[in-house]
Parts: structure tokens; C-alpha cells; sequence
């Protein structure tokens, strides 16, 4: 089954290739320009000592993975066009929900991950400088769990809601939140102590600050690895449950 | 003959409506079974649930004695569907939406394509493979996703509304290609087109409220619910006097008038010649007598008065 959903990715990224490649070079240049650049003229270091772009690099490529994932998923599970017709498709092969779950995750990581891939050496070419090739590796190690845990969030939200308004209003939201309030992106405890906990401490922030105190500082912390990973698990069998309910199977 | 698919006591509710009621029946190995009904009826959830598309709430179904909510894999590889509405990803090619089909049903890629080119010039539609689904029109994709019901080779084919949006020719190859499949594999399809299930069917299925209203083929149908004819005779001119005089006679049946013509049911021919030897003395225009079908046995059906 993981194979027909590779494949079916890679025809649908091969038809819609002109337009989907000038997005992917545009956006993280975009991400750059109007992010990098612009913090870089208030705080030249992060609060660590790190050159602010090496440190958003990380967060920048994380972002924009989480951007590709929201439209691989809204398009497979929530546009009006296909909406149900592809898992019903899906729920009448001899598969198992969670098979299901856990093959659209796997697919959509995989197209993910060639466009997190394509940015990271695009920004790479804008960074002072580059990361060594072990911290690129460690980059996308980080990734792929990240991605996980945002791809079962973004599978969630679209077998929880109907409408697409309130799926797009949903996700951009918690995205939106993901991206400023948490350590994503900058590490600058502004809120109340009450949501600074919540915004601090959750796998998605503290999978990027493990991945930053690796690659910045050598320190290495199994914990949140092991965590995030076996929250993905749990939530691919919560996903395969609401697949189960939606599809009244 | 060996059952193929076996329901008891099969109960559907939807938002508290009760769409399936207590439905028992089997279908024979092989055979070519259709259901009709109203709108409403129950007939594409009828489908839904045996395809395990959907499950019911009361009872079990019975795939080659495999309980379809037990052994749910193992039901759904032998069973080929296709639901009511369009659902080819417009932006694949036709061939890629069939391809990836029978991945899903851990077919190699190599039989896929053997079959579905088999299918595809079985169908006449071998250049549009290769055409994306969004540039094709409805009825060539109604015809790509019968081969896609096809291509893991299943021994059941559930088939909503199969000739949707089908223009003449395309009808034609579509049930020469099913009518071959006949015998080998068993075909349970809905259609709303009545002389459709006329001319392809070994059983017809009527489906009212949820509950099997009649079962039987067309002959036995019409054979048990009536054999009557229908008569239809235009005067010149029908007086009231010679519309009454008519309809009185004792084996006319369900007499009705429009304009100058007088249309009404008979069981036998017999009864035609007593209605022109009352008429004699009036001019007659036209005349004709025709069998009754299946859209005769529909309309005194749901007319709820049927012949008396």
C-alpha cells in the first residue's frame, strides 16, 4: 500500500511540477528575506551566542516543512474536490485503518522531505556558514520526527472537521502559533509563565531545542527523541480510530 | 447453486432513519442480480454494505461465506466496486488512477497493465489512458473506473449505476463487456434505467423502503403480479357514454381516458375483441396492444392502486 501511495505522489508531483518547484525555491527565499534579514538588523546573535541566521536556519526549514505537509494532507483528506472519495477508495482495499494512517503519513513525509531537501540547499546557499554534513544529516533526522508528529496533528484536525473553513482557519492558527509563540522560530519567553509552558514544552519545541543544542553546542538528549516518536505512534492508532468513525467502518 | 453473497436479518439506520430493514436474501455464484427502487430506497447503501463500504448497525453479511465484518480484508480483495459518484483524482491520468488501484490491492504493476489494457480495448478507451482524468469526459471515466473495479481480478462486481453519463455506443461496450463477465464473476448493479435491468438481468431485486419488495426475474415478476396486456385505442371521437360503456365490461381492467383515447389492462386477448364489438358503431383511428414491462409493473406499484 506504501507503495501505490508513493507512487501516486510522485505522479501527482510530476504533473504539477512547474508549479510546485518555483514555489518551493520561492518560499524559503521568502522565508529568509523577510525573516532572517529582518531579525538580523535587531539581534545579530541569539540569546545563545549563535549567529541569528545559522540559528533559524533549523527552525526556518521546520516551518516550511510543516507549510508543505498542511497542503499535502488538506489536498488528500479535506479538498472539495477529491474530500472523501480518496479515503473511501482507501477504506474498500484490504487494508487496515492504521495501515491507512500510517501509509498517507509515510507518503506525505516523503514528498515532504524532498521539499524540506530542496530548501535546506537553497538556504544553504544564502548562509554565511553552512552547516557540517553531520548536522545537515541530524537536521533531517529531527525533521522527519517533526514531521510526523505535525502530519498526525494535520490528519486529526481534517477527520475531526467538515468544514474547510474552519480546517483552514484551524490549521493556520496552530500553525501560527507554533511558528511565533513557540521556540520554533525565536527563543524569547514573552508570554505568561503559564502559556510560555505550554508553548516551551511540547515535542514540537523541544524537538527543535535538541536539535539546536546538537548541532550548536554538541549536547545530545535521547528524551525528546523517544517521546515525540512514541507520541506519533499513539496517534497514528487515535487517527486510525477516527478514520474507522468517519468512514462508519 | 452455491451462494456468493448472503444476507440475514441486514439492518441499516441512518441519523435514526431506518434505510435497510431486516433484509435476507442470497445471490447465486455467477449471477447477474440488479436492484431498482425509488430514490430513497435504499438501493446505493444496499450496496455500500455489502461492498463492506459501509457496515450495517443489525445483522451479518456473508461474502463466499466469509462474515464481511469479521474478516473484512479478506471480503474486500474479492469484491470490485464502484460507487455512484465520479472519484478518479482529476489530476492522474486514467491509467495512473487504475494503476494505483491495484497497487492498493497488492497487485504488480505488470498484471495491472496487462488487464487493464485487456479492459481498456474490451471498452474502446485505450487512447484516453493516458489522458488526464480532469480532460476526460464523465462517461469515458465512468467506463475507466469499471476497469478499475476490474484489476485486482475480484470474484464480485458491485456496480452503482454502471452506464452513467454513457452515450449509446459506450453503453453497448460496457454491457457486452459485463455480459461476458457473466457466469464467471457475480454482478449486483443498480441502474435507474428500466429497460437497462430489462435486457441484462438474471434477477431483478425491488427495493422499497429498505425492504425487499419483490424478487424474481421479469418474466416471473410480471408472471406472478399480473398477465395482463395493456390495450390503447383512439377513436375519432370518446363519449362519456362510450367511455362508461366500455369500462363496465367485465374483464377490462384499470380503464382510463385521455383526450379521445381510452387506455386500459387486459389478461387476455379476448378481452380486446369484446371492447370492439361494443365500439363497432364508433370510428376508430388507432389501435395497439402491448406486453406489459417493467416500467408497467413500476408505475402500478408505486401508483399503489396495481391492477384490479
Amino acid at each position: 500500500m506504501i507503495k501505490a501511495l508513493i507512487l501516486r505522489r510522485l505522479w501527482l508531483l510530476r504533473h504539477r511540477l512547474t508549479s510546485t518547484l518555483p514555489l518551493i525555491i520561492i518560499i524559503p527565499i521568502c522565508f529568509h528575506l523577510f525573516l532572517s534579514v529582518v531579525v538580523k538588523n535587531i539581534y545579530t546573535y541569539s540569546p545563545n551566542g549563535v549567529p541569528i541566521e545559522s540559528w533559524l536556519f533549523p527552525g526556518i526549514i521546520f516551518s516550511f516543512g510543516s507549510l508543505s505537509i498542511l497542503t499535502i494532507i488538506y489536498r488528500d483528506l479535506f479538498s472539495l474536490q477529491i474530500n472523501s472519495e480518496f479515503l473511501k477508495l482507501l477504506a474498500i482495499s484490504p487494508n487496515s485503518k492504521f495501515k491507512i494512517i500510517s501509509s498517507i503519513l509515510l507518503s506525505s513525509l516523503v514528498e515532504c522531505l524532498i521539499y524540506g531537501f530542496i530548501s535546506m540547499l537553497i538556504l544553504t546557499l544564502l548562509l554565511p556558514n553552512p552547516f557540517s554534513f553531520l548536522n545537515y544529516f541530524t537536521i533531517i533526522c529531527f525533521l522527519v520526527i517533526y514531521l510526523s508528529l505535525m502530519c498526525n496533528l494535520i490528519i486529526s484536525l481534517s477527520l475531526l472537521i467538515r468544514r474547510v473553513f474552519i480546517f483552514l482557519f484551524s490549521s493556520i492558527i496552530i500553525l501560527q502559533l507554533f511558528f511565533v509563540s513557540s521556540n520554533i522560530l525565536f527563543e524569547y519567553q514573552i508570554y505568561s509563565d503559564v502559556l510560555n509552558v505550554i508553548f516551551f514544552n511540547n515535542p514540537f519545541s523541544m524537538l527543535l531545542s535538541d536539535l539546536r543544542n546538537f548541532i550548536f553546542f554538541n549536547q545530545f538528549n535521547f528524551i525528546w527523541i523517544i517521546i515525540s516518536i512514541t507520541i506519533s505512534i499513539c496517534w497514528l492508532g487515535l487517527n486510525s480510530f477516527l478514520l474507522k468513525r468517519k468512514l462508519k467502518q | 447453486m452455491e451462494a456468493s453473497i448472503t444476507l440475514k436479518k441486514v439492518g441499516k439506520l441512518i441519523n435514526d432513519k431506518t434505510i435497510l430493514a431486516g433484509l435476507n436474501f442470497g445471490i447465486e455464484r455467477g449471477s447477474l442480480v440488479a436492484i431498482i427502487g425509488d430514490n430513497e430506497a435504499g438501493k446505493s447503501i444496499l450496496l455500500k454494505v455489502i461492498s463492506a463500504s459501509e457496515y450495517q448497525e443489525y445483522g451479518e453479511v456473508f461474502i463466499d461465506g466469509i462474515d464481511s465484518k469479521k474478516r473484512r480484508s479478506q471480503v474486500t480483495s474479492k469484491i470490485g466496486y464502484i460507487p455512484h459518484e465520479l472519484d478518479l483524482d482529476p489530476w492522474l491520468t486514467l491509467e495512473q488512477n487504475i494503476r494505483f488501484s491495484g497497487l492498493l490491492y497488492s497487485i504488480n504493476l505488470e498484471t495491472i497493465n496487462t488487464r487493464m489494457v485487456q479492459y481498456a480495448r474490451d471498452l474502446h478507451i485505450v487512447p484516453y489512458l493516458k489522458k488526464m482524468v480532469k480532460d476526460i469526459s464523465p462517461g469515458i471515466i465512468r467506463m475507466g473506473m469499471i476497469i478499475r473495479s476490474l484489476v485486482h481480478d475480484p470474484e464480485i462486481m458491485i456496480l452503482d449505476d454502471p452506464t452513467a453519463f454513457m452515450d449509446a455506443e459506450s453503453y453497448r461496450h460496457t454491457w457486452d463487456l459485463l455480459l461476458r463477465l457473466r457466469g464467471e464473476k457475480t454482478i449486483v448493479y443498480v441502474s435507474q434505467s428500466l429497460q437497462e435491468v430489462e435486457s441484462a438481468h438474471d434477477r431483478i431485486l425491488v427495493l422499497e423502503n429498505g425492504r425487499i419488495a419483490l424478487d424474481g426475474s421479469l418474466d416471473k415478476l410480471l408472471g406472478s403480479t399480473f398477465e395482463f396486456h395493456q390495450f390503447q385505442i383512439e377513436f375519432d371521437s370518446l363519449s362519456d357514454e362510450l367511455f362508461n360503456k366500455l369500462s363496465k365490461i367485465p374483464h377490462v381492467k384499470n380503464a382510463s381516458r385521455v383526450g379521445h383515447s381510452i387506455h386500459f389492462y387486459g389478461r387476455e386477448r379476448k378481452v380486446f375483441f369484446e371492447v370492439l364489438n361494443v365500439a363497432a358503431s364508433s370510428i376508430m383511428k388507432d389501435i395497439s396492444i402491448k406486453k406489459l414491462g417493467l416500467q408497467d409493473l413500476m408505475d402500478a406499484k408505486y401508483a399503489k392502486d396495481g391492477i384490479h
